[in-house]
C-alpha cells in the first residue's frame, strides 16, 4: 500500500536488522526493504491488504498469536521474527491447507513455471498430505469471456482478482458464489463476460493457474518464451509491455504488463494484451507489384527497381505520404526525409487527426493528480483505457472527479462522475463559458445562459460549475469528437494556470512522429517549414534539396486536387479503415506503395507491397502523449522477407539518388538527432532508459 | 419476471439506505417472495436497480443459504437436524420423508409439490422434532403426524 511520503520515519527490528520505514507501511513491505521477501498469495502491493491467504504470517515480539505481515503497520521498536521454526511449520502447514483441495495437474497447467503456489511449496512445503477424503470437484477450463478460462478447482481464494476488479475500476465481473469449500469465481449465470476493458490484468495477478489466458494457453512454458522489454502500440498512453514470442517456432506469445509507476502502474488494458494475432496471421511475407490478379511477388531489389523507376522524378504528379501513428520515429522519420529530399514533396500526413495541434501540457500523473478531470469529445474507456484507469484510481480513492463533455453519442459520457451531453458544435462555445464561470462569481443566471446556449442539461452543468468552481487543480483533455479549431485555447482557459490541459492523441507515435518531421508543414524537430535557413541547414546535412513548397493541409485534399498522385503509405490500413472519403480519395492514386505489415483492404488495393516487421520485431522508439520517448526492443524475427520500415524506406532512397546510408537502428537515431537540438534525446535513449525520458 | 409493483418496493427500499446497494437483501427477499425463487432475469433487474453488477448480485445471494437460485416446490419443508431435535428422532422423520416423497434431501419431488431440506435450529428446541413448511412451524413430530400434515396439505 502506498505511504504519503510526508509521514515520519519508524524504525523496526525484522530479523535482528534495523529497518527505518515511513510510518503506516505494513510489515510485509517493510521486511522487503531490508531485502527479506515474506512468502506470499493473497497480497499485491498494488490492492488493497486482504489477509485472506495467510501465508506471510511472522512473529511479533509481545503478540502472542501469529499476525499476517500483509495488514500489520509497523509500530516504533517492533521486533519481528520470519525465519524462526514456528514460522516455517505456519507456512508449511498453510500450504497443506491449501493444496487440500488444489488438484495436482501442474504437467497440464498452464501456470506451470510461473506459479506461486508450486514456488512456494517447493521452498516451504511439506512433502506429505495427510487427509484422506477426496477433493472438491468444480468446473474446469471453463471459458468465462474476456479471453479468460477460469479452472475453478484451481482458486486458491485469495481474491486478488476481484479486488483488483473493485479497486480498479473494471467492477465486479466475475465474483465469489457460494461459501466455504463450495465457495468458486463464478460470472453472472455462468455466463461469459462481454465487452472487458482490463480484466485481463487479473490472468497475472493470479497466483495459481485458475485464470489463464484463452489466446495463450498451452502455447509455450515461460522457460521457453524470449521475452523483450516493449511499448504497447495500440494507443498513445505508451504502456510499457513485455513482449513474448517463440522465434523457433515462429509464432508470437503474449504481452504481459511491464509496471512503470509513471505510465501504467502494473497493468495494461485488454486490447493490448489480447490484440496481437495480427502478429502471425495474414502477414506480408514477400514484396510483389500489381493489383488484384496481376499481384506477382518478387524480390526485394526487383520491386523497389521498379517502384523507384515509377516514383523517379521529375515527374508530372507529384507524391504524397501517409504514415500510420503507431509507425515507429524511425520509420517515420526515414520516410518524410524521402519525401523531402528524394521526392521534393511536403504532402507528408499522419493518420491521427490530433497530430500537430497542441498536446498535454503535463503528464499523465499529473493529470491523475487533478482533483476534476474534463474529457471533452475524448472517449477515455474506449480509447485510452490506461488513461482512464489512472484517472478512475484517484477517483477511487476520493482525489478526483471525471466530468465527460460531448456532443456525438457513444461511451464517452458514461464511466464518469458527470456525464454532460451538449449540443453539436457547442463543446467550445461550453469550455469558454465554462472558463468565465470558473472564474468570476457564483451567478446562477450565467449558468442558465450557458445551459440555454449549449444545449447541457442544466442541473449536470450546475453541479459541473460548483465542482469545478471548488476544484484547486483542473485537467482539460480534448479530442477529435470535439473539433480541433480553437479547442486547445478553450482548454487552457478551463484549466487555468497550474491546470493540464491539451488534446490528446490517440496514436501510439503520433507525438513523436510529429517531432522527427512527418508533418506537412513542420520539418524535424517543429521548425515550420517556411524556415529556409533551417531548410538550408537540413538539405547540407542531407547532401539533397529540400522542397520548400507548401502542401495541401490534408491528404484527401491532396488527391483531390490532383497535387498528389503517387502515394506511400506507411503502416496501418487507411483503405479498410472506415474512413470512406480518404479511401475513395487514396483508390484514386496512380501509384500506390503500400509499406506496411500485413494483407488488408490497403494492400490488396496497392500497386507495390512492400512487407514491414511488426513492432515486436524490430528496435524502434515511440512517444507518447505526455511527450514520454520510450524504446521497444524485439522478441522476435520479422516474419518471411519483411524488413524495418526505414530500412525499406532507405532502400528506396538510395535508388532515387538520396544519401541514405544507415547500418541500423542507431544510425538512424543519431541523424534524427542531427537535425534539431529538441531531439537529441531520441538518440541517446537506448535499451537501458527503463522509464522513458521526457522531451523538455 | 418480478412484477411493477415488487420494482416499486425494490426503488423504495433502495432510497431509504445511504448506499443503494445496501437494499440487496431486502430486495432478495422481495423477489423470492413473488417468484418462490431469485430467477435470472429479475436479479438482472435487481442488479440494475441497485446499480450493481450482476455478478455481484449472484455471489451475495449464493451466499445465503435461504435464498434460492433454482425453482422450488410448492411446499418447502425444512426439517431440523440440530442437536436438540436430533435427540428425539429428527433422522426417522427425515427418512420418512425422503420415502414417502421419493426424493433425497435438497431434491423436488417431479410433480413439483413439495422439496425437501434440512436446515439447523429452528428455535424450538423444546418441542422437538420440528419442521418448518413454508412459513408454518410443525412441533413434537412424529412419523404419522407427518403424514396426517402432508395429506392435510390443499
Amino acid at each position: 500500500m502506498a505511504t504519503d511520503p510526508g509521514l515520519p520515519d519508524v524504525t523496526l527490528t525484522i530479523d535482528g536488522r534495523q529497518v527505518t520505514v515511513p510510518e503506516g507501511t505494513l510489515v510485509i513491505n517493510a521486511a522487503e526493504t531490508a531485502g527479506i521477501y515474506i512468502p506470499r498469495f493473497c497480497y499485491h502491493k498494488r490492492l488493497d491488504p486482504a489477509g485472506a491467504c495467510r501465508m506471510c504470517l511472522v512473529e511479533i515480539e509481545g503478540i502472542p498469536k501469529p499476525q499476517t505481515s500483509c495488514t500489520v503497520p509497523v509500530k516504533p521498536g517492533m521486533v519481528v521474527h520470519t525465519d524462526t521454526e514456528a514460522v516455517r511449520q505456519m507456512r508449511a502447514s498453510i500450504l497443506e491447507f491449501i493444496l487440500m483441495h488444489h488438484p495436482l495437474d501442474c504437467p497440464v497447467c498452464d501456470k506451470g513455471g510461473e506459479c506461486d503456489l508450486q514456488d512456494w511449496t517447493f521452498t516451504y512445503g511439506t512433502r506429505l498430505q495427510r487427509h484422506d477424503f477426496p477433493r472438491m470437484h468444480f468446473r474446469k477450463a471453463h471459458r468465462i469471456g474476456g479471453h479468460i478460462v477460469l479452472d475453478q478447482e484451481r482458486c486458491i481464494e485469495c481474491y486478488r482478482c476481484v479486488r483488483f476488479l473493485e479497486e480498479w475500476g473494471e467492477g465486479l465481473r466475475f465474483a465469489f458464489h457460494e461459501r466455504g469449500d463450495r465457495s468458486v469465481i463464478e460470472t453472472f449465470g455462468g455466463l461469459p463476460m462481454a465487452e472487458t476493458r482490463f480484466v485481463g490484468n487479473t490472468i497475472d495477478l493470479c497466483p495459481v493457474g485458475a485464470l489463464t489466458s484463452e489466446t495463450f494457453r498451452f502455447r509455450g512454458r515461460p522457460a521457453e518464451l524470449v521475452n523483450a522489454e516493449s511499448i504497447c502500440p495500440h494507443c498513445s498512453v505508451g504502456c510499457n509491455i513485455i513482449a513474448s514470442a517463440r522465434p523457433t517456432l515462429g509464432f508470437f506469445c503474449r504481452v504481459t504488463p511491464r509496471p512503470n509507476m509513471a505510465v501504467n502502474d502494473y497493468w495494461i488494458c485488454d486490447r493490448g494484451r489480447f490484440n496481437y494475432d495480427w502478429l502471425d496471421e495474414d502477414r506480408l511475407l514477400a514484396p510483389g507489384w500489381g493489383r488484384g490478379a496481376d499481384r506477382q511477388d518478387g524480390t526485394w531489389d526487383e520491386t523497389l527497381d521498379r517502384l523507384a523507376a515509377d516514383l523517379q522524378p521529375p515527374c508530372e504528379s507529384g507524391a504524397a505520404l501517409l504514415v500510420d501513428s503507431s509507425v515507429g520515429c524511425e520509420d517515420g522519420f526515414v520516410a518524410a526525409k524521402l519525401l523531402r529530399a528524394a521526392l521534393s514533396s511536403n504532402a507528408i500526413y499522419q493518420s491521427d487527426p490530433a497530430a500537430g495541434w497542441p498536446g498535454l501540457t503535463g503528464t499523465i500523473t499529473d493529470v491523475a493528480r487533478c482533483d476534476l478531470v474534463l474529457a471533452v469529445g475524448l472517449d477515455l474507456w474506449t480509447d485510452l483505457p490506461i488513461l482512464w484507469l489512472r484517472i478512475h484510481r484517484s477517483r477511487h480513492l476520493g482525489r478526483s472527479r471525471l466530468v465527460s463533455v460531448a456532443s456525438a453519442d457513444g461511451v464517452a459520457l458514461e464511466r464518469c462522475d458527470i456525464g454532460l451531453r451538449v449540443a453539436p458544435g457547442a463543446e467550445l462555445g461550453l469550455l469558454r463559458g465554462l472558463a468565465e464561470l470558473r472564474g468570476g462569481s457564483a451567478d446562477a443566471s450565467r449558468a442558465d445562459a450557458l445551459a440555454a446556449q449549449t444545449g447541457a442539461d442544466r442541473e449536470q452543468l450546475l453541479r459541473l460549475v460548483k465542482r469545478l468552481r471548488r476544484a484547486s487543480r483542473v485537467a482539460a483533455l480534448g479530442g477529435a469528437l470535439a473539433g480541433f479549431e480553437g479547442l486547445a485555447e478553450g482548454l487552457a482557459g478551463v484549466a487555468g494556470p497550474g491546470g493540464v490541459w491539451g488534446i490528446v492523441p490517440t496514436g501510439a507515435n503520433t507525438v513523436g512522429l510529429d517531432w522527427v518531421g512527418v508533418a506537412a508543414s513542420r520539418l524535424p524537430g517543429g521548425v515550420p517549414l517556411g524556415d529556409a535557413k533551417a531548410r538550408t541547414a537540413l538539405a547540407g546535412a542531407w547532401s539533397a534539396p529540400v522542397a520548400a513548397e507548401e502542401a495541401p493541409s490534408s491528404l484527401a485534399e491532396a488527391l483531390e486536387t490532383g497535387r498528389a498522385r503517387r502515394v506511400l503509405v506507411v503502416g496501418g490500413d487507411p483503405i479498410g479503415a472506415g474512413n470512406d472519403p480518404l479511401a475513395q480519395a487514396l483508390d484514386r492514386a496512380e501509384v500506390l506503395a503500400y509499406v506496411g505489415t500485413n494483407a488488408n483492404a490497403t494492400a490488396e488495393r496497392a500497386d507495390y507491397v512492400l512487407p514491414m516487421a511488426a513492432f515486436s520485431e524490430v528496435t524502434r522508439c515511440v512517444v507518447s502523449l505526455e511527450r514520454r520517448i520510450q524504446h521497444s526492443s524485439p522478441c522476435d524475427r520479422p516474419r518471411g522477407e519483411s524488413r524495418a520500415g526505414w530500412s525499406i524506406l532507405a532502400a528506396l532512397g538510395r535508388r532515387l539518388g538520396v544519401g541514405f546510408d544507415y547500418e541500423s537502428w542507431e544510425d538512424v537515431r543519431r541523424e534524427i538527432a542531427a537535425c534539431h537540438e529538441s531531439l537529441g534525446t531520441l538518440a541517446e535513449l537506448g535499451p537501458r532508459a527503463r522509464e522513458g525520458a521526457m522531451k523538455p | 419476471m418480478v412484477s411493477q409493483a415488487g420494482i416499486d418496493e425494490i426503488r423504495r427500499l433502495a432510497a431509504s439506505f445511504p448506499r443503494r446497494e445496501s437494499a440487496l437483501l431486502p430486495a432478495l427477499w422481495v423477489i423470492q417472495r413473488e417468484e418462490g425463487y431469485l430467477p435470472e432475469e429479475s436479479l438482472r433487474v435487481v442488479a440494475r436497480e441497485l446499480s450493481m453488477e450482476p455478478s455481484d448480485v449472484t455471489s451475495r445471494a449464493s451466499f445465503y443459504t435461504m435464498f434460492a437460485l433454482r425453482p422450488r416446490g410448492q411446499y418447502v419443508i425444512q426439517v431440523c437436524q440440530s442437536i436438540s431435535c436430533a435427540l428425539v428422532g429428527a433422522q426417522q422423520v427425515i427418512d420418512h420423508l425422503r420415502g414417502r416423497l421419493g426424493i433425497e434431501v435438497g431434491e423436488t419431488t417431479h410433480d413439483e409439490r413439495f422439496t425437501l431440506l434440512t436446515v439447523e435450529c429452528l428455535a424450538s428446541c423444546g418441542s422437538g422434532p420440528v419442521m418448518q413448511i413454508n412459513e408454518d412451524y410443525f412441533e413434537h413430530l412424529t412419523v404419522e403426524r407427518v403424514d396426517e400434515i402432508l395429506d392435510g396439505l390443499p
